[in-house]
């Protein structure tokens, strides 16, 4: 299995207890093509979340004040695409940069060798277009 | 029940697709530049075409991100074919990542952040503008520690209202509001 991280996401990494990095390859992300402010402001603008009908139950709960992790179930794959392109490389890295700190399972690393690779092809993508 | 009030009915919407964005370069009937991406053809006719089909105040936001958008639209199929070719190697890679996301909260916050800020963002758009829907993201942010990803600035207007519900609910996040993050790409944003 494998992690893309970055030098500061590796340090973050190494935290972590050697029997839960046991087994994994770490590579290193090198690419920097991550999106401006206007850039990810142009995609909250064009993002389809918007029209999907799990994003308007969503925003009823929110609305009432309410955070409750159940209201992320049922989101459909076309909407999680959607949301990774939305939030950018940017966005991604955040996250990742939080949980490869805070990983304690190997769901956990499994997830985050799945943001690693989402946010590469986000960056590939990135600098598909300005090259 | 939907509402319907001209300000969360928009008349022209920003294209979500490159289907969209066809559609509405058809209608309106404007080019785009074939040999130069992202170049759309004479703006004030765009502007004109846009008010013609009831953009009105929102026409010259809406002609001046179009070539923005339609680059975006590119980065998006680019984005999509490149992880279509990924998952043929690692199947689920989407369903994966989110499954994790779910499992705490701090990121969960941060998905809702994306969701709630895309889905309240036309409605914004069109009641302040471009710079409202950064700040409604900014300040929604601030609940999580995720400010520095957005910027700094003043929330005004529709903006605030969509941002302070969402902040009522992330306050309740369980561990409490995490440290501010920093990461690859945050110089943008400094």
């Amino acid at each position: 299995m494998q992690l893309l991280l970055t030098a500061e996401e590796k340090q973050a990494f190494e935290t972590l207890p050697t029997t839960l990095k046991d087994g994994w390859n770490i590579s290193d992300e090198t690419s920097t093509a991550y999106e401006t402010p206007e850039t990810l402001a142009i995609r909250y603008e064009m993002s389809s979340l918007k029209r999907h009908p799990q994003t308007k139950k969503i925003l009823e709960t929110v609305k009432q004040g309410k955070f409750e992790q159940a209201i992320m179930d049922g989101i459909p794959e076309d909407m999680l695409s959607d949301l990774f392109f939305t939030i950018g490389a940017t966005g991604l890295s955040t996250i990742i940069k939080k949980l490869a700190a805070e990983s304690q399972t190997d769901d956990d690393l499994a997830g985050l060798s799945s943001l690693t690779t989402i946010r590469h092809q986000l960056l590939l993508a990135n600098a598909s277009i300005h090259s | 029940m939907e509402n319907t009030s001209p300000e969360y009915a928009p008349a022209v919407e920003v294209p979500t697709s490159r289907e969209e964005m066809d559609g509405l370069l058809d209608d309106l009937s404007l080019e785009r530049d074939k040999t130069v991406r992202n170049s759309i053809h004479n703006r004030q006719a765009a502007v004109e075409a846009l008010q013609n089909a009831g953009a009105n105040g929102d026409a010259e936001h809406i002609a001046d991100i179009l070539p923005k958008v339609d680059e975006q639209l590119a980065t998006k199929e680019a984005f999509r074919n490149n992880m279509e070719v990924a998952e043929t190697q690692e199947k689920g890679l989407f369903r994966r990542a989110y499954e994790t996301i779910k499992a705490h909260p701090y990121l969960t916050a941060a998905a809702i952040i994306a969701i709630v800020t895309a889905g309240v963002a036309g409605s914004i758009y069109l009641a302040g503008g471009v710079g409202a829907i950064a700040a409604a993201v900014e300040k929604a942010a601030a609940y999580v520690g995720l400010e520095h990803l957005y910027g700094a600035g003043e929330v005004a207007g529709g903006a605030a209202k969509a941002a302070e519900s969402l902040g009522e609910a992330v306050r309740t996040i369980p561990g409490g509001i995490p440290d501010y993050v920093s990461g690859p790409g945050m110089e943008n944003f400094l």
